[in-house]
């Protein structure tokens, strides 16, 4: 039997909290699968990168912070060079349970999709998540299904996995808005997206990017622009 | 006769091109940004100096008044360096990106090396003490 290669990146900035709970957590997946960690400390003042040091995973440091969607093309990078054929992304804050990653890699080992979101939505979960946000998400979510011809629920997702082979087709060009970005280039490319539930966990430690009331208000503008970057 | 607002026009055009001659000097632009913007404060010193130059270009561009002509001149070229302006930031921080992340995967690459070349430092010394 072929041993599959599974790359977790997991992006990380001010979390040494939550992301030693999240390693620590991480599941010993199906022993026919060699799994390789890549924290990616997005300049971190904190702890962060001694808490990743100090466990058996890859960690690189950005000397400044490039964003969730920077710090996640690195972490694709390096899973790529190592010859990952399955790429999972996790978030360091805890919000998103190690034990479910199972259930997210399992359609793309499976055949059945090139790529996989987990979905908040997905059967009514329990959402920690404000009302604004939750209806930005909808928002996007809708308006991507319009452009995309999927029926997405939760495309901002950062809990997903997608087949090593396709990264060059969903590497989004931008650092900002990467989720959305990546599904439309993911519709361009005819790729075959499903969705699985997930149940959210509270957030552990640390602040979510939302605590920046401009990252707030610009949001939807900037993920405008990445739908015009796709399309035009 | 000169009016207050021409000298004033006057006393910015030359402080900008002692400030366009000084970035040059410093090697913070380079000669064609520097030939720009010398004839662009020309330019701007001569309209200052003879405002009547305007009065033969609005009727072509069916403007009704020199004023006119002035403010949407400005307005359009203020556009137009504002998009030069985010284009070329654009492309710096992209620029930026590329290399802390290029640097980062480096530092980490080397990290990984060290560590390989003193697990073999020290596998080599138990090796020679057990012998």
């Amino acid at each position: 039997m072929i041993e599959k290669k599974i790359g977790i990146v997991i992006p990380a900035r001010d979390e040494e909290e939550s992301l030693a709970k999240v390693l620590d957590n991480l599941p010993f997946l199906n022993p026919s699968m060699k799994t390789k960690v890549f924290v990616i400390d997005d300049g971190s003042e904190d702890g962060t990168y001694k808490v990743a040091r100090e466990r058996n995973v890859e960690v690189v440091r950005h000397p400044v912070s490039l964003g969730v969607g920077g710090a996640l093309k690195t972490g694709y990078l390096l899973a790529k060079e190592w010859g990952a054929d399955v790429i999972v992304q996790l978030d360091a804050d805890g919000e998103h349970d190690p034990k479910e990653l199972d259930g997210i890699l399992q359609p793309v080992l499976d055949g059945k999709a090139d790529m996989v979101i987990g979905s908040r939505f997905i059967n009514g979960s329990p959402l920690p998540l404000s009302l604004t946000r939750r209806v930005g998400i909808r928002f996007f979510s809708w308006l991507l299904n319009k452009l995309s011809g999927y029926e997405l629920t939760d495309v901002t997702s950062g809990f997903r996995a997608f087949r090593g082979e396709v990264l060059d087709m969903v590497m989004f060009p931008s650092e900002k808005h990467w989720a959305v970005e990546m599904a439309l280039l993911a519709s361009k490319n005819k790729l075959m997206v499903v969705e699985v539930p997930i149940t959210p966990l509270k957030r552990r430690s640390g602040k979510s990017q939302f605590h920046e009331i401009m990252t707030f208000i610009l949001y939807p503008f900037r993920a405008i622009k990445q739908i015009i970057d796709v399309y035009l | 006769m000169i009016r207050g607002i021409q000298i004033v026009g006057l006393l910015l055009a030359f402080a900008a091109i002692a400030f366009v001659l000084y970035a040059r000097r410093k090697g913070r632009i380079n000669g064609r940004s520097f030939l720009f913007w010398v004839l662009f404060w020309i330019l701007f010193i001569v309209f200052d100096l003879y405002p009547s130059i305007v009065a033969y270009v609005a009727p072509v561009l069916t403007l009704e008044s020199n004023m006119y002509i002035l403010t949407a001149g400005s307005t359009l070229t203020l556009f137009v360096l504002v998009f030069v302006l985010y284009t070329f930031l654009s492309d710096l921080k992209h620029k930026i990106t590329t290399m802390i992340r290029e640097q980062a995967i480096i530092d980490y690459k080397v990290a990984k090396m060290l560590e390989a070349m003193n697990d073999d430092r020290k596998e080599d010394r138990n090796s020679n003490s057990g012998s």
